[in-house]
């Protein structure tokens, strides 16, 4: 159902494009959605600061959707930064903080954790054991490194960019002319990817549990557009301490930014609950000063420490996913998985 | 004799047919009628076989009034599995609770896997002491046995919690059948090993599983000379282990069932 949505948003998107080539008409508000923790805008709106929609093509030039053979040149693997301290923005340095815990458009870079492959082998030793046969589970969409287009406009001054999300992204990275970004900082709740960036801009990782245990939890202030706070709100008092417990988080989250980086981080962050393009900076006031839209295919994918990860095709997903949970039932099973077939009655 | 013409005509309506429950949906429409007609025979098939488990073999005790073995409508499970003695039926089980030591569901030279996998390794190896208990029974009182089912879950004290289920037919014959006419169905509940939980290491559980099948096979022996036939319809055996894992509070259960002859 999520895939065909996206399909047809995606869809939509592409043929607004090529209609002008440029910008569609009418108003991107109107397709933004609520959802628990903010809004939801689909693939095509791009939001902005304070939640603000625009379409896409308005801030990347040559903009088109994801494509499955969009698959990296490479893939780096970075360790996070082994503390909670990252590296301070200087003086010459403005932050742009992007926000946002989920995107709809997937990507080729596929994630699997050691926890999913065990939970998949013994779902498939389970129904070898009741019916005889061998069924791998994969999930193209939940493994799939979900993106969003991050476009870079500020020219001021070199960007220190605060890359967030409650989830696991990738962001690609796409520069208007005169922009630069000087440091990328990467924080998540799961595995968290940045791609387009120049070889020579520093990246610093802090996502999972070391993460969480520093506090660097992102979240937004609760605002009264989130369903979670209006149902809270219309719940009569049975949800206050659930609210509460949401504020606290938020302040937590607030306090350690606060310190890490010598800024808010609200309001001006970037970003929704859900969008799968973000605009740091300024709405480029010129189809000129648009950034360029640059590919995932072949490009440079710096990402943090996960079990295990390919980029590729649905197929390389699934041939990866399949050889790595036969091989832990296997394992589990002594060495023959027949063995474990019912014998009959 | 059909003319060719006529062929064209009919191969062009039969294809024209086509083509317009194609573009109509048509043909997604039988597929869904015909999925819904085979789901519903399966389903059908399904009942069938799920009411037949609730009726006696028919070739069963023929000529016997055998009162006692009606439970509603339908005949008792355990008189049902008794009519098919020779047969592994659904209603003749053995239940196995217990628990085990991880290190001791390795092989030689085996470690034990990372956190991840450590449930899957637990329910792989769990159906392999689902074959190994069927050994057990087959030794004192199964001519045959399948593991229905097993699962495995490990838990905190390094153990592994182990259930299973495993399907049987009985090694020694039932024995006559009441010269009849009337006869009454009897089951009767046995506390094997006395009616308090016996403690025991977890290492010793399997030697007391097979002792407590023994006795089982015993007792129904013993029945068997004393009123002429019995068959074991379940048994379960459970053991729980204490709070520090090394030992297990034992017990086990068996429901034994006879024709008792009630004339002459």
């Amino acid at each position: 159902m999520r895939a065909l949505g996206v399909s047809m948003l995606a869809g939509l998107s592409l043929s607004l494009a090529a209609c002008g080539g440029d910008v569609p008409s009418g108003n991107p508000a109107d397709e933004v959605g609520r959802e628990l923790r903010g809004y939801r805008a689909p693939p095509g709106v791009m939001m902005g600061a304070d939640e603000k929609p625009y379409w896409v093509q308005s801030a990347i030039k040559g903009f088109r959707p994801v494509k499955d053979g969009d698959v990296p040149g490479s893939l780096v693997q970075r360790e996070g930064i082994g503390g909670c301290a990252f590296t301070r923005p200087a003086e010459n340095e403005v932050v742009a903080t992007v926000m946002v815990d989920d995107s709809l458009v997937d990507s080729p870079v596929y994630i699997l954790s050691r926890r999913l492959v065990g939970d998949r082998a013994e779902n498939l030793i389970n129904v070898l054991k009741a019916n005889g046969k061998t069924v791998v589970a994969s999930d193209v969409t939940g493994d799939s490194l979900n993106v969003v287009d991050v476009a870079v406009t500020e020219r001021s001054k070199p960007v220190y960019l605060v890359l967030a999300s409650g989830g696991g992204l990738l962001f690609n990275v796409h520069l208007a002319p005169g922009a630069r970004v000087s440091r990328v900082a990467v924080i998540g709740g799961r595995t968290m990817a940045v791609a387009n960036l120049d070889p020579a801009t520093p990246v610093e990782f802090l996502t999972g549990d070391a993460g969480a245990a520093c506090g660097a939890t992102p979240m937004r202030i609760p605002a009264d557009h989130w369903s979670f706070v209006r149902n809270a709100r219309e719940a009569g008092g049975s949800l206050d301490d659930v609210l509460e417990r949401n504020y606290a988080m938020q302040r937590q989250w607030a306090q350690w930014f606060r310190d890490s980086f010598g800024v808010d981080s609200e309001p001006g962050a970037s970003g929704a609950a859900t969008t799968a393009h973000v605009l740091a900076g300024p709405m480029p006031a010129s189809s000129k000063e648009r950034a360029t839209y640059r590919p995932l295919k072949g490009a440079t994918v710096l990402i943090s420490r996960a079990d295990y990860i390919v980029a590729g095709s649905r197929q390389d997903y699934r041939k990866l996913n399949s050889e790595l949970v036969r091989t832990a039932a296997t394992e589990a099973a002594g060495g023959d998985l027949a063995a474990l077939r019912p014998t009959g009655g | 004799m059909i003319s060719s013409r006529t062929l064209v005509a009919i191969a062009g309506a039969g294809a024209f047919i086509v083509w317009l429950l194609y573009a109509t949906g048509g043909l997604v429409y039988l597929y869904a009628v015909s999925q819904v007609f085979f789901a519903t025979s399966r389903m059908e098939r399904e009942i069938r076989e799920i009411d037949a488990l609730g009726r006696a073999n028919p070739k069963f005790a023929r000529g016997l009034d055998v009162q006692g073995a009606d439970d509603g409508d339908r005949k008792k499970a355990g008189y049902v599995a008794l009519s098919y003695g020779d047969k592994l039926h659904e209603n003749r089980s053995v239940s196995v609770q217990t628990s085990v030591r991880l290190d001791d569901l390795l092989d030689a030279g085996e470690t034990l896997p990372e956190p991840t996998l450590l449930k899957a390794f637990v329910q792989a190896r769990a159906a392999r002491l689902g074959d190994g208990e069927c050994k057990l029974l087959e030794q004192a009182l199964a001519s045959r046995c399948v593991v229905r089912m097993s699962n495995g879950e490990p838990d905190t004290r390094g153990l592994a919690r182990i259930s299973m289920t495993l399907g049987f037919v009985q090694k020694s014959p039932f024995g006559a059948l009441p010269s009849g006419p009337r006869a009454a169905y009897v089951e009767t509940d046995e506390a094997i090993g006395g009616q308090r939980p016996v403690r025991n290491s977890l290492s010793g559980l399997p030697d007391a599983r097979a002792r407590a099948y023994a006795e089982i096979a015993a007792l129904c022996d013993k029945l068997r000379v004393s009123q002429g036939n019995c068959a074991i319809t379940r048994v379960m055996v459970a053991a729980s282990p204490d709070p520090t894992g090394s030992a297990a509070e034992f017990s086990a259960r068996a429901t034994l069932s006879s024709l008792m002859a009630l004339d002459g």
